[in-house]
């Protein structure tokens, strides 16, 4: 029996920020009910001691990651490789801030439960990236999804909020059953759900004699996965649900299901095979280049045509997916230093700082009655409220890849690893990014334009909300920052 | 790989299941249903004349075309039937067929479960979601199909190309059928004793693996973390049902 009880507590000493957090996130469920009275109202004010108790949550959980080490794969059902310690600490930094975000979305009766839907999905992601079975990364995708389809439902309930979140539950669902059946057939193949089993299998060749049951897996897999990272063709949901979202769970919506996603797909496909001429990875390859090309050039060829600022930033989404599928196509290869998947990670933490930065700008614009919507709400911004009209401009600038940002930095690297990752299909990924590159300025220049030179013509919102000035401060600084010494970051990211 | 054309026995099936659907699909106007229900008919024929199960038992063999034959008709019935109540009672059909399936492949217990499951709770809850939605009658996209051509095509394309790929992975010789692998050992560590399959005899080497016990064993120890996390999943699931729930003082959403 004493050996059971050490598995038990060796596995829980890999995941003990999780499980801070859902400690949390119980302690949040089983009080916010007594608080509210029957007719739905709760004390004025209720909706800050939540925002403080979910940031004591984020914290410890943060201690806890701090003083967690890398330790080397074992068998048991979680692993603390280095990429599972870095996506725990980009996860729970991003979590702090959308906390910060989410403060004054919901009503004082709501705050709890949105709170904590939101510490659920970040304890999710950690999740994913520490899984080591496949069947504990499936169940960990869903403690990201089911707590979204409330969360998307929870500030805000009027018919937009209501479409989108229905449209993101139907095609969600949709996604985790391609998604399993992938897995199953993974499984199939190789008669354990432990990634390290299924690696140790594939790496002797044991399903070498049946190349299209694992193109089956991969193609599944890939498609359910890509739904999370809003790649072409799955990414219909993205302006319909960005649109009628309230702004904190676009903010999340546009780069916790990326993290997910992405760290998902290196889990089940990465699978470096040193003999044989086939792998998994070769064999997803193409579909990915493919995916990459279509997910950048629909992405941003749409977002021109948008005259919503949430449907414009959730095709721009769409499109960062795409840059950061070229560094998932170009994998181990790349430069000397850096291979394609640290590129792919330095993008993916400066996209968080810039996307979950610019819908806290529309958050602090927004009032409970009125939101953003149209482009033209922006008009004239930077007279009526300058200084949130320098942090979305500089934002924007950092979506775009200006020099003096952080955005800058991450196209570069992905241009350098795609460019210089040998053959002619990683140059044409290099070109194509920086054609998209250009065309994606277009519509973000547009958006500054409005700001600057239009005059004003409709009121937003003047209430001083300092928990979302926090969020935005704290972007700006990682954006800022990232530009300036992002050997801060690339020091984590050689860890991985 | 074979060219496209050899594979007839698998793509003419499937061209004719995807003609059968299209034709039965609900849709404003008669439906052509002899036809369709001909061109369903030989379609699965066809494929059950290909995928045939491996053993020659005759018992056996009737109960795999009983079952799968019985899972295909229903699942049929179940997307071309204009009353959502009837739909439901089809989708019950197609788990029970599955579930001879799975019994015809010694999973009693996983059969049993999805029984229980499926069939029992999740078709009732259907059935109830149904009465209680359709109080005024049924609506419009109950009696018309939504882009018929497009669903099919895409229904069937995806279906052609699965069987393509498994039937052309059983072509290439006896090496190359899908067959049970030995597990391949990835470290030298004290395996967990929960995971491993407890002998019954030791003289015959039986084991308990997939018995009800060894099943149980495997769920809370080797998926002990797993069962755990679905069990946080579905406490959210229900606390966000109840908070999503307009309060009756409120009344409505």
């Amino acid at each position: 029996m004493n050996i059971v009880l050490s598995a038990i507590r060796n596995a829980v000493d890999l995941i003990l920020p999780e499980v801070a957090l859902l400690a949390t996130v119980c302690m949040i469920f089983l009080a916010a009910p007594f608080l509210v009275s029957e007719r739905g109202e709760a004390a004025p004010g209720l909706r800050h001691r939540w925002g403080w108790l979910s940031l004591i949550g984020l914290s410890v959980a943060a201690y806890l990651w701090s003083i967690s080490e890398i330790q080397p794969v074992g068998l048991g059902p979680f692993r603390l490789d280095g990429l599972a310690w870095f996506i725990r600490g980009l996860s729970l930094a991003s979590g702090l801030i959308l906390v910060l975000v989410n403060w004054n979305q919901a009503e004082d009766a709501r705050a709890g439960e949105t709170q904590a839907c939101l510490l659920a999905i970040i304890a999710g992601v950690n999740l994913v990236a520490a899984a080591n079975d496949i069947v504990g990364l499936f169940v960990a995708l869903e403690l990201i999804s089911i707590p979204t389809y409330i969360f998307l439902l929870m500030p805000r309930r009027d018919a937009l909020a209501q479409e989108s979140m229905l449209k993101y539950f139907m095609l969600s669902i949709f996604s985790s059953a391609t998604l399993l059946f992938g897995m199953s057939y993974l499984y199939g193949l190789t008669g354990t759900t432990h990634l390290e089993g299924i690696y140790a299998s594939l790496q002797a060749g044991q399903s070498q004699p049946m190349p299209l049951l694992v193109t089956i897996a991969a193609v599944m897999m890939i498609a359910g996965l890509a739904f999370r990272l809003t790649a072409v063709p799955f990414h219909f949901y993205a302006p319909d649900v960005f649109q009628g979202a309230p702004n904190s769970v676009a903010a999340m919506l546009s780069f916790i299901p990326k993290v997910a996603g992405f760290v998902a797909l290196y889990r089940v496909l990465a699978v470096t095979i040193p003999s044989g001429d086939w792998s998994m990875l070769s064999l997803s390859t193409p579909l990915l280049w493919w995916l990459a090309v279509l997910t950048m050039f629909v992405g941003n060829l749409l977002a021109l045509l948008q005259n919503d600022v949430r449907r414009m930033l959730a095709f721009s989404s769409v499109s960062h997916a795409g840059y950061m599928l070229v560094g998932f196509v170009v994998g181990d290869a790349g430069t000397k230093a850096i291979s394609g998947y640290d590129a792919l990670l330095f993008y993916l933490s400066v996209y968080g700082a810039m996307t979950i930065g610019t819908f806290a700008t529309l958050a602090a614009l927004s009032t409970s009655s009125r939101r953003v919507s149209a482009i033209s709400d922006l008009d004239g911004l930077s007279q009526t409220r300058p200084v949130i009209a320098i942090a979305l401009t500089f934002f924007l600038l950092s979506l775009m890849g200006m020099p003096f940002t952080a955005g800058f930095v991450g196209k570069l690297n992905l241009f350098l690893v795609a460019w210089n990752s040998g053959g002619d299909a990683g140059q044409w990924l290099a070109i194509w990014l920086a054609v998209n590159a250009a065309i994606g300025a277009w519509y973000y220049l547009r958006l500054i334009r409005e700001m600057y030179l239009s005059d004003p013509v409709t009121e937003v919102g003047q209430e001083q909300q300092p928990a979302v000035m926090v969020a935005i401060g704290l972007c700006t600084l990682a954006t800022m920052g990232l530009f300036m010494m992002p050997e801060w970051l690339w020091q984590a990211i050689q860890k991985v | 790989m074979n060219p496209l054309p050899e594979q007839w026995r698998m793509i003419v099936p499937a061209a004719l299941g995807a003609l059968a659907v299209w034709m039965l699909l609900p849709r404003d106007g008669k439906r052509r249903w002899v036809l369709g229900s001909l061109c369903g008919l030989v379609a699965l024929v066809g494929v059950l004349s290909t995928v045939r199960p491996v053993i020659d038992d005759w018992a056996m063999d009737g109960l795999f075309y009983l079952f799968g034959g019985g899972a295909v008709l229903s699942g049929v019935m179940m997307i071309t039937d204009r009353n959502p109540i009837y739909a439901a009672l089809w989708f019950a059909l197609v788990t029970l067929s599955t579930c001879g399936l799975f019994l015809l492949n010694a999973a009693p217990f996983l059969s049993a479960a999805t029984i229980v499951v499926y069939a029992g709770a999740i078709v009732v809850t259907f059935v109830f979601v149904i009465m209680l939605a359709q109080q005024a009658g049924a609506a419009t996209y109950d009696r018309r199909a939504f882009q018929p051509m497009l669903a099919t095509c895409a229904g069937f394309l995806l279906l052609g190309a699965i069987l393509y790929t498994i039937d052309a992975s059983g072509r290439g010789g006896e090496d190359a059928r899908p067959q049970f692998l030995p597990r391949v050992q990835i470290a030298e560590v004290t395996p967990n004793p929960l995971s491993q399959p407890r002998i019954l005899n030791e003289e015959t080497g039986e084991t308990d693996l997939g018995s009800l016990s060894s099943i149980g064993r495997s769920l809370f120890g080797d998926y002990l973390f797993a069962v755990e996390l679905a069990g946080t999943v579905l406490l959210i699931a229900t606390i966000g049902a109840i908070a999503l729930a307009p309060r009756r003082a409120q009344g409505h959403l």
